[in-house]
């Protein structure tokens, strides 16, 4: 079943086409990573998927109408509330989705996301990793059927990237469907079951990772992601 | 709603800017103020003063500056992905912010009446109640259009400082403007803030015609204001 299709969307900005007619379908339970060069599209693409912007052209179905309900959404500049601790982030982003949640849930929920340390530490304040934990943290509070990261370990050292893909892999053996933004090729290969590669508003390859690399015969998903983002330039 | 509510105060009670703009230097400007300067009229015009003073500062200067925090940071446009509608996170928020500013004014008003020994009729201190409640949602709603005319904290900064200062000078909130030159006194008759203060100052002196017209320009003021937020708000920079 797919949670989400977008069939030929397109989304220019300012007389430049930043999406170039896309097709992207997304399927139940599965972890999907969207690559691709910086100005590639990703982000504006999964502005269009979540609502967010509307596209010129194409459509985007959905699994259900109420779906702003059944997903978490983690944008790239980790948008928590300036002058709440990570704990009253827990509480209003609960409050956002509609859900009740007691004081256990909530240390549960920081428990999870070994953040019991610092519930009474100011959002701002926390670091990168326990920022993007936090992140995480309130975007599956409400158990969302469509999990949504971008660029969820950007900007951490190995450890906390390590812990950032272990929650990924957690939440999708729980049975939520990921789909994350990512310049990290390791962490793509690690975690993904499918990739979207995206490079100038287009797409130039998806599939399964070993499929994508018996297809081009790349060693690995860096120097295929190199191999295609240089071959589109060099066509043009 | 509550939730959001009832962390936005909690959160506040943490923002040192309202310790110090909205609570303690209009305490100690109207206390310090009333007591030194000798004049029998005098306590009662720098306590009104010094609470539409802590009303501004709150509602409107620091609200512009956590407004534009949250559209910078991407509050807005992650509430498009939440089932919560925008006006309903928009009116809770506004709804603390105004109470807190409420809060506010009325502990300087109760520290100013306690300290100067000012006699304040029942009658007068609930005529006071709507016009601090309508006067700061009114300030309230204009920090959202200040925000969305503002790309950074120091466009923020500027646009507050260009429009308290001229508010606050051409009232007579701290001084009589009786001789002031003409111009001044032109400004003051066209000057929301100066129909603020005389709202309250109608209020303290039981005079029910002239509160009833200034608590009408109030209104009024909050229905523009409220109108220039909505048709200015913006969700994010790009």
């Amino acid at each position: 079943m797919n949670l989400m299709e977008a069939k030929s969307i397109r989304k220019q900005f300012h007389n430049r086409e930043v999406v170039k007619g896309i097709n992207v379908e997304i399927k139940q339970g599965e972890i999907l990573a969207l690559i691709g060069t910086n100005g590639a599209g990703k982000s504006t693409t999964l502005a269009m998927l979540l609502g967010i912007l509307q596209p010129d052209a194409g459509t985007i179905t959905r699994w259900r109408e109420d779906f702003r309900a059944h997903i978490g959404v983690q944008l790239q500049s980790t948008p928590f509330f300036e002058g709440y601790t990570a704990e009253e982030n827990l509480r209003l982003f609960a409050a956002l989705y509609n859900v009740k949640v007691d004081k256990q849930q909530i240390q549960r929920k920081l428990e999870e996301c070994n953040l019991q340390e610092a519930r009474k530490t100011l959002a701002s304040r926390l670091s990168g990793g326990q920022q993007k934990r936090l992140a995480i943290a309130v975007t599956t509070l409400h158990n969302p059927d469509f999990i949504i990261l971008d660029e969820p370990a950007a900007g951490l050292d190995p450890r906390a990237r390590h812990e950032v893909r272990n929650m990924i892999q957690r939440l999708a053996e729980n049975g939520a469907t990921v789909l994350f933004s990512s310049h990290d090729m390791e962490e793509v290969s690690r975690i993904a079951d499918r990739i979207i590669l995206m490079h100038e508003g287009q797409i130039v390859a998806q599939g399964q990772p070993e499929s994508l690399l018996q297809q081009y015969h790349a060693e690995n998903l860096e120097s295929l992601y190199l191999e295609l983002t240089d071959n589109t330039q060099a066509g043009r | 709603m509550r939730t959001i509510f009832s962390l936005t105060f909690k959160s506040a009670g943490r923002d040192p800017f309202l310790l110090l703009w909205s609570i303690i230097l209009p305490i100690g400007g109207s206390i310090g103020l009333g007591i030194f300067i000798k004049s029998p009229e005098y306590p009662e015009r720098i306590l009104t003063g010094m609470m539409a003073a802590s009303i501004l500062f709150y509602a409107f200067t620091t609200t512009s500056f956590a407004i534009l925090t949250q559209r910078r940071r991407g509050v807005y446009n992650l509430l498009r992905v939440t089932p919560m509608p925008l006006w309903r996170y928009v009116c809770s928020i506004s709804g603390a912010w105004t109470s807190i500013s409420f809060l506010c004014a009325m502990l300087v008003m109760l520290s100013g009446i306690f300290a100067l020994k000012l006699r304040v009729p029942v009658q007068a201190f609930l005529a006071v109640i709507p016009v601090l409640l309508f006067a700061a949602l009114s300030y309230v709603f204009f920090s959202f259009f200040i925000a969305s005319l503002s790309r950074t904290e120091n466009n923020v900064s500027m646009l507050t400082n260009i429009i308290t200062m001229p508010l606050l000078f051409s009232s007579s909130a701290f001084y009589s403007l009786d001789n002031t030159p003409e111009f001044i006194q032109i400004v003051n008759r066209f000057n929301p803030f100066q129909w603020f203060v005389n709202a309250l100052r109608s209020a303290f002196d039981l005079a029910w015609a002239s509160y009833l017209i200034n608590m009408g320009l109030v209104l009024l003021v909050a229905i523009v204001a409220l109108l220039l937020a909505l048709k200015t708000f913006r969700y994010a920079d790009i």
